[in-house]
């Protein structure tokens, strides 16, 4: 994965765009600044050593089904065990991340200190801090995209 | 509102804290502070606004920090 499957929805093409003058919605002159540094910060999160990019990619996507989002780059099949948390179509380890990315949008105060133990376990401590970081970050992501999206009535 | 760390220390001897739990990760630390500095420092949102509202989000979120 890279920072552009997290940037490409209503936040990320907002934050892209050059400062304009005039009347434009974006015209804070640091807007470029923010969107190089924050993508770098994305790139860096998304380019672990220590977790496989299928767990990240999977451990998205159930972010985004948990936001009302669509989902992107997996199968059907893959889309609907994650929809159904039919975890044993997956592996150990994404077992792992994905109970865990499912407490993260809206009930990360019960992501206990076990699940976080067995998280290390499996990832290692650069992998469980690396894992726990881009679990945060897809929730920012999904939610800075549902931000900038007008409801339309 | 519990902030006792999960994760060891990434420098031997050094306290488990936010610091030196990210650096089990060095690049995305340096990179966070990059982005953490701009966003603080520019921009026409004022610090005193950013401020308010970092303290309300950490209130709903029940963040100890």
């Amino acid at each position: 994965m890279r920072s552009t499957d997290l940037m490409s929805g209503p936040f990320g093409l907002l934050l892209a765009q050059q400062p304009k003058g005039g009347s434009s919605a974006v015209s804070d002159p640091n807007t470029t600044d923010l969107n190089k540094k924050y993508r770098a910060l994305l790139d860096a999160i998304l380019g672990s050593e220590s977790v496989p990019q299928r767990v990240l990619l999977l451990c998205y996507q159930r972010i985004r089904q948990i936001h009302g989002l669509a989902v992107q780059n997996i199968s059907v099949k893959e889309a609907d065990a994650l929809n159904r948390q039919a975890m044993s179509e997956f592996e150990t380890g994404e077992q792992l991340a994905l109970a865990a990315a499912e407490k993260i949008p809206y009930q990360h105060h019960e992501l206990d200190d076990d699940e976080v133990e067995r998280i290390k376990a499996h990832f290692g401590s650069d992998g469980s801090v690396s894992l726990l970081t881009a679990l945060a970050f897809f929730d920012v992501s999904c939610r800075l995209d549902l931000t900038f999206t007008t409801t339309e009535t | 509102m519990s902030t006792k760390p999960r994760v060891d220390s990434a420098i031997p001897g050094a306290p488990a804290e936010f610091g030196s739990v990210m650096m089990h990760t060095p690049d995305v630390l340096g990179r966070f502070g990059e982005l953490y500095a701009s966003f603080w420092q520019q921009g026409i949102v004022s610090q005193e606004i950013k401020e308010m509202t970092r303290i309300r989000n950490a209130r709903i979120t029940d963040c100890g920090f």
